[in-house]
Formats: C-alpha cells, sequence, structure tokens
C-alpha cells in the first residue's frame, strides 16, 4: 500500500483537463443529481419534523396523552385521571372547528388556560394582561397562521359560523404557530363546550405524572378501562404513529430522487469510460514506466473524486436553494396531501447535507471503477506498437446475465418494516445489468434492423456492429434517464387511469354534499332528511364519517357509516372481494384494500370495532377499492352505526335526481333552504372527478420534476459520450474524408449513428421502463401502501417523449459533433 | 502520352506558427498517367503538407495546383471532395484502414462511395487482392491481419476506383524493409498499369530507389536526384 505513487498529473488530472467540457458536464450531473435528492429529502424531513415537533410542543410537558380518534370522550374522564395518583397536573382540551366568512374550516380548541400553562403548553400567549379574558366566549385566541389568513390583528374582531350560527369574536392575543403553517383558534373549554354544543365532551386530556411514576406502568393500569377506541399514549408514541403514516411515500419519494443521482452516476461513467479509451496509450507508457494494475484502478477513483466533489459540494447548496424555493411554492407536502403545510422556512441539517454529498461522491466513484476495471488489463505491447485506440466490446453478457437474475430474485422479496428495500434493489441491480447487456443488445439491433443500401448507411451499420462497446457507452446514462421517466410515466399514468375509472364507477348519485373535508364538518342537525326532501330529489344516501383507532402503532382508520343497501354492496363500493352471506353471523363490514393489506384481515373473518359504550362484534362481509383514504377505511350501514353509537349526525348526503330534473334546479333549492351552504362542497360527479384529477396532478408534480432532471442529466451524458466518441473517431473521419466524403456526408454517417443509437436507446429504455413500471406497480407499490392499480400504457405521453428524447438527443449528438468536428484539422500526419 | 494528371507551379507554404518563414516554396511539378515518382526529404520538410496541399486538404500560400486539368484552388470544399473522391486514391504509413470493416469492405469503400457497377465490384476486388497477395484474407478485420497484410489492403483501396493519382505517405513507414520494398513494388507496378500517376514521399534512399523518378525535396524546391 505504502508504495503506491500514482503520477498525479499524467495519469489524473491531464486527461480530465484534455477535455474540460465533458469533465464539467459530469461535474454538472452529479450537482444536479445530489441537488434532487437533497431537496427532496430536506422538504420529507421538513415535513415530518414539523408534524412530530407539532405534537410534542403542543403535549407540553405531559407524559401520557388520552384521546379517542374520530370520537370524543365523556367529560367525566378530565376529573377521574385528575384525580388518579401519581398525576401531577390534567389539562383538558375539546377540539371543534367553525367556518370563518370564506367558507374555510378553522380549527377550534377550548382549553383549560391554567391547566395548560401549568403542563407548559404553547397554547396562551405570556403577555395576555388579564388571563381571565378568555373566559369570555366572545374572547379568541388565534396563531400566527390564522391571524394571517383572517387577514386580522390582535385586538381586531372576525366572524365566524358556529355550529350554524354567525358570531363575533374579538381576538384577544396570539401565539406562534404550534404546528406550523397551521390556523388555529384556541378558546376556554367551557365555551367550546357551550357554543359548539358538545357539552358534557372533551377530545383529549393531556397528563404530567409525579416523577417517581412510570407512564408505561400508569398507561398499562388505565388503558384497561378506557372506553372502546379511547387510547392512553406518550407523545412521542403519537408522533411516530403520525410519522409512520407517511414512511412508504417518503421512502417511495426518496428512492424516485436518487433517480437523477443514479443517472448521474452514469454521466460519469459514460465520461471516464470514453476517457479510459483515450488514455489507453498514455496508460500503457505508465505501465511500462511501473504502474501497477491497482494503481490505475486507483488512478480511476481519484479521478471519480475530482469529478464527484465538486459535483457533490455544488450539490449541496443548490439542493437547499431548491429546496427552499419549493416550498414557498408547492408547501412541505409535495403536492401528495400526507403533510398540511410545513411552513417556509428550512432547519439546518448538516447530516442531510453530508448524506448526501457522500452519495453523489459515491456515484461518482461508482461511475469511475467500472470503466478502470475493464481496462485494467492492457494489452500494453500491442496498444504501443499499433497504437491502437480500439477497446474490447465492452459486453459482459455472463455478468449482465448474473445481475437480471439477482434482479428477480430481489424483487420478489417481501417487504421489510413496511417497505419494500428488496424491490428498489431489484431496480438498480436490474439498471446495472442492461449496462452490461447494453452492447451485445446493440449488436443485436444493428444486426436485425434493415438498413438501405449505399455506402454511408453500410459504414453506420459497421460502426455500431462492430464496436458496440464504444457506442453503448455514450448510450448508458440516457437508457438509464428514459427507462426510469417511462417507468414513471406508466405508473403515474397507471394509477391516474386506476383513480379516474374507480371515481368514474363510484360516483353514481348526481349530486354531492358535504359539509366540509374535516370529520368536524357537519351537516346541520335534520340537514340529511331536508335535503333527501328537496323537490326534484328522487332518493338519498346519507354518509357519517368518523376515525377509529384499530391498529396498533398505525394512526386510525376512516369510518364510513352510509345509507348503503347490505344486500347489495356493490350499487355503492367498488368491491374487490366478497364472503358468502352469512345472516345469522354478526352484522356485516366491508374493508378497503389498504385495511386489508395493513392489517391482514381476511373476508368472512370476525372482528371487533371499538365503536360506541362496548366493542361491537362484525364481520368482514368484503374487500373494495378504495383509494381515497391511505389509512384504510371501514364501509358500513349508516343504520348499524347510529344503532351502535347514538350519534345521528351527518357529515354529507349523496343525492339522486328524478329524471328530467335540473341540478341546477335542485342546487338552487338547496341554496335557499341553506345559506350556509356557500360554505360547503357541493359537487356533481364530473366536478368531483376534475377536481380529484387535478389534485392527482400536483400530487405529482415533484415526479415531473424528476423526469425532466433524469432527461437533462442523460442528455448531458449522450452529449459527452457522443463527443468522446466522435474525437476518437478523428483518424476515422480525417480518413473518410480523403476518401472523399465530404463534410456533409461526415455529418450525416454521424447523424445516421446518433438516429439508430438513440432509436436503440429509446427502444431499450422503453422496455427496461416498461419492466420497471410492472415491479412499481405489482410489487413496491401493493408492499408500500396495500392497494392494486391496473397497468395503463400511457401511449401518447410515451410517444411524446421518445419523440422530444429521439430529437433532443440528435440534436446533442449534432451539436457535440459539429463542435469537435470545427476543431478538426488534418490529422493523418504520420510524422 | 497520357494526359497531365498533375500540375503543380510554384506551390508555397508558410510555417503555420511562423508565417513570416516559408516551409516550402516554388515547388513545380508534373505527373502524367503511368509516372511514379518519390519525394525524398528530411522529416520536418513538409512532405505530408505538400501531398495534403494536392488533395485539397490544406490550403497552400502561394503557386497553383492543377489535378487532372482543374485547379484545385477553384473548387470549394465539396467540389475538391468529389474531385478528391474520384481522383485520388491515398496509402499512409500505418494504414487507417476502418478498424470496424472487414478487408474486403475496406477495399470496396471508395467504389462505392463513387457509385460505380455493383457488378464489377467483387471481380475488382479478387484480382487486386489476388495480385497483392492477400486474396485469402479479405473477409478478416483488420486487427487480424499483419502489418504487411494490412498496407496491402490500403494499396487496394486506394487503387479500386482506378484514380488518376495515387498519394502514398510513407507508405512503408511501418514495414520491415523487405515487405515494404514488396509492397511498393506492387503500388508501383499495378498503379502505373493502371494508368494512374504515383506520388510518394518518403525518407527513406531505398524506398525512394523503386520509383521510377526520385526528387529530393527542400525548402525551395523539388530536385531531380
Amino acid at each position: 500500500m505504502k508504495n503506491w505513487r500514482i503520477p498525479w498529473r499524467a495519469a489524473v488530472w491531464l486527461p480530465l483537463r484534455a477535455h474540460p467540457g465533458a469533465s464539467v458536464l459530469a461535474v454538472l450531473g452529479i450537482a444536479l443529481g445530489v441537488a434532487l435528492g437533497l431537496a427532496i429529502a430536506l422538504i420529507n424531513v421538513q415535513a415530518v419534523d414539523n408534524v412530530t415537533g407539532g405534537l410534542r410542543r403542543l403535549a407540553g410537558q405531559a407524559d401520557l396523552l388520552l384521546s379517542r380518534p374520530g370520537d370524543s370522550l365523556a367529560q367525566n374522564w378530565y376529573p377521574r385521571l385528575a384525580q388518579a395518583p401519581g398525576v401531577e397536573v390534567a389539562a383538558p382540551e375539546l377540539r371543534v372547528s367553525a367556518y370563518t366568512s370564506t367558507g374555510k374550516l378553522l380549527p377550534v380548541w377550548g382549553i383549560d388556560a391554567f391547566q395548560s400553562l401549568a403542563l407548559g403548553q404553547p397554547l396562551v400567549p405570556m403577555q395576555l394582561q388579564n388571563p381571565y379574558e378568555l373566559f369570555d366566549p366572545h374572547n379568541l385566541i388565534l396563531d400566527q397562521t390564522a391571524l394571517r389568513a383572517l387577514g386580522s390583528h390582535s385586538g381586531g374582531e372576525i366572524g365566524l359560523r358556529v355550529a350554524g350560527v354567525e358570531r363575533r369574536f374579538r381576538i384577544i392575543g396570539s401565539i406562534p404557530d404550534p404546528v406550523p403553517g397551521e390556523a388555529l383558534a384556541i378558546t376556554d373549554i367551557a365555551t367550546a363546550q357551550w357554543l359548539w354544543g358538545e357539552e358534557g365532551k372533551i377530545s383529549q386530556v393531556a397528563l404530567r405524572l409525579a416523577p417517581d411514576v412510570d407512564p408505561g406502568q400508569f398507561a398499562a393500569h388505565w388503558s384497561p378501562l378506557l372506553p372502546p377506541g379511547a387510547l392512553l399514549r406518550t407523545p412521542k408514541e403519537a408522533g411516530s404513529v403520525a410519522a409512520r403514516a407517511s414512511l412508504a411515500y417518503r421512502v417511495n419519494l426518496l428512492v424516485l430522487s436518487l433517480v437523477a443521482l443514479f443517472t448521474g452516476a452514469f454521466l460519469v461513467y459514460t465520461t471516464l469510460a470514453f476517457s479510459a479509451v483515450r488514455q489507453r496509450r498514455n496508460l500503457a507508457i505508465l505501465r511500462v514506466l511501473g504502474l501497477r494494475e491497482r494503481e490505475i484502478l486507483i488512478a480511476s477513483q481519484l479521478q471519480g473524486l475530482v469529478l464527484g466533489l465538486p459535483g457533490a459540494l455544488l450539490g449541496v447548496p443548490l439542493g437547499i436553494f431548491a429546496a427552499q424555493l419549493a416550498l414557498a411554492q408547492l408547501g412541505g407536502n409535495l403536492g401528495a396531501g400526507y403533510f398540511s403545510n410545513t411552513g417556509s422556512l428550512l432547519a439546518a441539517r448538516p447530516g442531510l447535507w453530508a448524506g448526501f454529498a457522500l452519495a453523489g461522491l459515491a456515484a461518482a466513484l461508482f461511475g469511475a471503477f467500472w470503466p478502470a476495471w475493464s481496462s485494467r488489463h492492457l494489452a500494453i505491447v500491442r496498444i504501443l506498437s499499433e497504437g491502437s485506440e480500439e477497446e474490447s466490446s465492452g459486453g459482459h453478457f455472463a455478468l449482465g446475465g448474473l445481475l437480471l437474475l439477482l434482479a428477480a430474485v430481489a424483487t420478489f422479496l417481501p417487504a421489510w418494516g413496511g417497505i419494500p428495500y428488496a424491490a428498489y434493489v431489484g431496480i438498480a441491480l436490474l439498471l446495472i445489468a442492461s449496462l452490461f447487456l447494453l452492447p451485445g443488445l446493440l449488436f443485436l439491433f444493428a444486426r436485425l434492423l434493415p438498413l438501405p443500401q449505399g455506402p454511408l448507411a453500410g459504414l453506420v451499420g459497421a460502426q455500431l456492429r462492430g464496436n458496440p462497446g464504444r457506442a453503448s457507452r455514450s448510450l448508458a446514462a440516457i437508457v438509464v434517464a428514459f427507462s426510469l421517466v417511462v417507468a414513471m410515466a406508466v405508473m403515474v399514468g397507471s394509477f391516474r387511469d386506476s383513480v379516474a375509472s374507480w371515481l368514474q364507477d363510484i360516483l353514481r348519485a348526481d349530486i354531492y354534499v358535504q359539509a366540509g373535508d374535516s370529520d368536524r364538518a357537519l351537516l346541520p342537525n335534520g340537514a340529511g332528511k331536508t335535503l333527501c326532501a328537496l323537490p326534484g330529489v328522487r332518493s338519498c344516501s346519507p354518509l357519517r364519517r368518523t376515525e377509529l383507532a384499530l391498529l396498533p402503532q398505525r394512526p386510525p382508520v376512516v369510518l364510513l357509516a352510509r345509507g348503503m343497501n347490505a344486500q347489495d354492496p356493490g350499487h355503492t363500493l367498488d368491491i374487490l372481494q366478497s364472503a358468502a352471506p352469512d345472516p345469522a353471523g354478526p352484522p356485516p363490514i366491508w374493508i378497503s384494500e389498504i385495511l386489508a393489506g395493513l392489517s391482514h384481515w381476511q373476508v368472512g373473518q370476525t372482528i371487533e370495532l371499538p365503536l360506541g359504550k362496548q366493542p361491537e362484534k362484525v364481520r368482514i362481509a368484503g374487500i373494495y377499492r378504495d383509494y381515497a383514504y391511505q389509512e384504510g377505511a371501514i364501509s358500513l350501514p349508516l343504520d348499524t352505526y347510529r344503532r351502535w353509537t347514538g350519534d345521528d349526525r351527518l357529515n354529507g348526503v349523496a343525492l339522486w335526481l328524478q329524471p328530467g330534473v335540473a341540478t341546477t334546479t335542485v342546487l338552487a333549492s338547496l341554496r335557499q333552504r341553506y345559506p350556509e351552504s356557500t360554505g360547503w362542497q357541493i359537487a356533481t360527479p364530473g366536478e368531483i372527478l376534475r377536481r380529484s384529477l387535478e389534485i392527482f396532478d400536483q400530487s405529482f408534480a415533484a415526479t415531473y420534476a424528476l423526469e425532466a432532471v433524469a432527461i437533462v442529466i442523460g442528455l448531458l451524458g449522450i452529449s459527452n459520450g457522443f463527443g468522446a466518441q466522435t474525437l476518437l473517431r478523428r483518424q476515422e473521419f480525417a480518413l473518410l474524408r480523403c476518401l472523399g466524403l465530404r463534410r456533409r456526408d461526415v455529418l450525416r454517417l454521424l447523424l445516421g449513428e446518433g438516429l439508430l443509437l438513440s432509436l436503440f436507446g429509446i427502444v431499450l429504455g422503453t422496455g427496461l421502463g416498461l419492466l420497471i413500471s410492472l415491479i412499481l406497480i405489482k410489487r413496491v407499490n401493493p408492499l408500500s401502501f396495500h392497494w392494486q392499480m391496473g397497468f395503463h400504457l400511457p401511449w401518447v405521453q410515451l410517444g411524446v417523449l421518445a419523440a422530444v428524447l429521439l430529437l433532443a438527443s440528435l440534436l446533442t449528438m449534432l451539436w457535440s459533433a459539429r463542435a469537435v468536428m470545427g476543431k478538426q484539422t488534418v490529422l493523418l500526419h504520420d510524422e | 502520352m497520357q494526359g497531365l494528371s498533375l500540375g503543380l507551379q510554384g506551390v508555397g507554404k508558410r510555417q503555420p506558427d511562423a508565417p513570416e518563414r516559408w516551409l516550402f516554396q516554388g515547388i513545380e511539378l508534373e505527373l502524367r498517367g503511368g509516372d511514379f515518382v518519390a519525394i525524398r526529404g528530411e522529416s520536418g520538410l513538409g512532405k505530408s503538407t505538400l501531398l495534403h496541399i494536392i488533395a485539397g486538404l490544406e490550403r497552400k500560400d502561394a503557386g497553383t495546383v492543377q489535378l487532372c486539368g482543374q485547379s484545385v484552388d477553384s473548387l470549394n470544399d465539396d467540389a475538391r471532395t468529389l474531385l478528391r473522391r474520384r481522383q485520388i486514391g491515398f496509402v499512409f504509413q500505418s494504414f487507417h484502414l476502418l478498424p470496424q470493416l472487414s478487408a474486403r469492405d475496406n477495399i470496396a469503400l471508395p467504389w462505392r462511395l463513387n457509385a460505380l457497377p455493383r457488378q464489377e465490384l467483387g471481380g475488382r476486388i479478387n484480382a487486386l487482392a489476388e495480385r497483392l497477395g492477400i486474396a485469402k484474407r479479405l473477409d478478416a478485420l483488420p486487427r487480424e491481419l499483419s502489418g504487411g497484410e494490412q498496407q496491402r489492403v490500403a494499396v487496394a483501396r486506394a487503387l479500386i476506383h482506378r484514380p488518376a493519382l495515387v498519394l502514398a505517405d510513407e507508405p512503408t513507414g511501418s514495414l520491415d524493409p523487405d515487405r515494404a520494398g514488396e509492397v511498393l513494388r506492387l503500388l508501383g507496378e499495378i498503379g502505373t498499369e493502371a494508368g494512374a500517376a504515383v506520388l510518394m514521399v518518403t525518407h527513406s534512399s531505398k524506398a525512394a530507389a523503386i520509383a521510377q523518378r526520385q526528387l529530393e525535396m527542400r525548402r525551395d524546391g523539388l530536385y531531380l536526384l
């Protein structure tokens, strides 16, 4: 080891400096990959930190939180726990909501200000002159986001619709956002119970225990005594459950964000592969002078370092800038809806920066390794005596085949911790395998493709058949980039198509009326019956939506109590699997395929639902498709729900109209009957479909950015590769010029090669992309998110992408060829 | 008497790095079909540059170049290229065969570029290969051929389309003396038999001796030896 003496200038630096354009493009490729990956990771981590950090801040110094997802708790749990041995402070809370004048839903939390302060919750402004002011039912405290959203200020007044009644409130103070970017109003708990008609109910009790009391033991003692569905958890557990909800999505996005970095690695590969070929004579001389094979490998790794380090260092600030820009423009959810908002300031995360810088460096070293490995056995004497710049075919079918086999095995391995890591590795192996199979496939392609007669076409074919290794090196980055673009396009297209056909299938009513997005957004009392009785309405289906804590360590699932016919569930739901009817068994429910995936429950199985006063036994009568609720959903007849819970509130109603009655007529009577319905969500199926697809497209905006960057990096690879190839073939072109080929003939020759190469790249990239999309759709998606989708090929989009890529790569090739040819003088001097 | 294949009058070229000085000047030369002339001179005098000027690959700074009755100077790049394609054959020191093409395809290239009748091509290649002793090596790739075989393929490629002028730039520089002599003899014989003028530049007196006429290149012109 100590004898490694690599002539830095000759073996590492000068070859890179000899082609500064190619080296700069490789650095840029790595920088872009690092920047994109880091930006997405920063936004994700920020979003999760905000959610979990917000929960922790809200909990103050609480050791345990008692809550009942989707339902309230009886108020008497507060004094019971407050007086329990070992409890020092107990802070009750009632969470309700009100409509602003613009129809937006504003969360309102009723608190006991003194208990909240004792617990250190950041819900009461310390500068409040008179703490008793909060007891006045006309007073509210707002957080900064709410103040901004309502355009108000401390001391100002706002109007809110509270339980169907317009009320005026005075803002007596403001607090920093407890959860960044989320609007919130604070009032006294008694005010909330009284004005919202929730007397005797609370949503949560936060407990601080005496120092000698173990929270785990306390929770274990109390949990069996709690009502069904109630949870006694530490704030950390509550936070991790919230973060877990988006884990698979975040891992998926992170892996996709590494796509650009992966493509960047192939760009470095292209650059250094040609550099290795160009350097053959130099390396042969250095070998004669005493450089060992392993030193050639080290020299190449040093070249990878020279390209990777500036790329990584440039990529980090670029990524931070991009993340900041994206946060300002899109918000932290990147459109996906997992995080409502994250605020706009990025926290410093040196660990993450360093991680992505290292990943960029690793990509560059990976890209640099293979060319050096394949050229380490130089035929020194031959290269020196013949001056040959030719290289081996570059094909490694056996290795490629082995990697392909490993990829297939990895794809079928199960998920680990709910994340299909092995399937992701399978995709990476598939791409690397393609690198080794490329030359052989190109040879076959050039052999099978019918080329027109003529000397130029003959030369094109001969070049591709005769030196597929060299030609395929130019293609590595673009094949990888295009395959990933195709894979993402097919996956997103399939998902979009599945969502659209699912919506078309389930949206069978003429009008859908919802009080709002949240479970707390309720229709006024009696609105269900009134709406069903509106003139022109033939029938209706009321909906009550709430949440249930069903699975340990998972966020609550959504419970949808509908006006559905238990004998004909297919009329309301997109049923995937049904159990045989069992009239003597427990009442039926239907679970979404996501819930089936998460819980591993089977059709026909009997489970208990923590509804009402005691758990209710139910039978899973079927599994249905549902793309709306990522944490899973349960559907059951509304009558059953009401019988168990006594809850006759409604969140929405679906209306079927009599034949010939116009939607507008019914809507006009609805507006007249309920003037407050301007704040409701009322839509026809067409509008819901359009809006849903708009949200869908927004959600996948990040993938389009990924596709664009991958393509740009791929094109950089083509530019580098083709430029280098043209340089390598200067003598050949000079010879052809001697033999009588005009400049434009040589360019036509290059254009022909470029066209065939691009076509081959597109064909192979499409094939690989389809394989990857199959893995994503059939393995990664069900393992990560527990739902299936159809396989839909967006032909038009793929065609446009292929045409754009073909044109872009042709132009890139021509540009690099012209740039090189422009510098070409007579190159056939033998002296 | 054959027509004039090449006429050089007062041709000169300045040194690229010192334009105030001439690399060479006053070059006068006339070649007719069947001539085989060798130009000798030391390295660095611009012998290869003179060949490139004749072929229209480089610009001269003085004089005129007539190729098959046409002034090369008056032609644009395309026309010069077409003239070169049809009327000139090249042989280089380092052979410069296209590595991805077989020997047969390398030889056929000028014929095909000139769109000459396909039906004659096979016979013409076989005849040339027979004369040059490479008939059994026609399907080999350049890397599978020895140096001597590669140069014979290059000679065949230079002659296949029956050019008016064959330019040979140190054609034996990469061969051992025995093979060099044989290749040169064949180049001269076949070229002149076909009515081409062969102009060879070399620094080797032994190689030059095979030509019909030897000229020495100096900075101020060509001198008969």
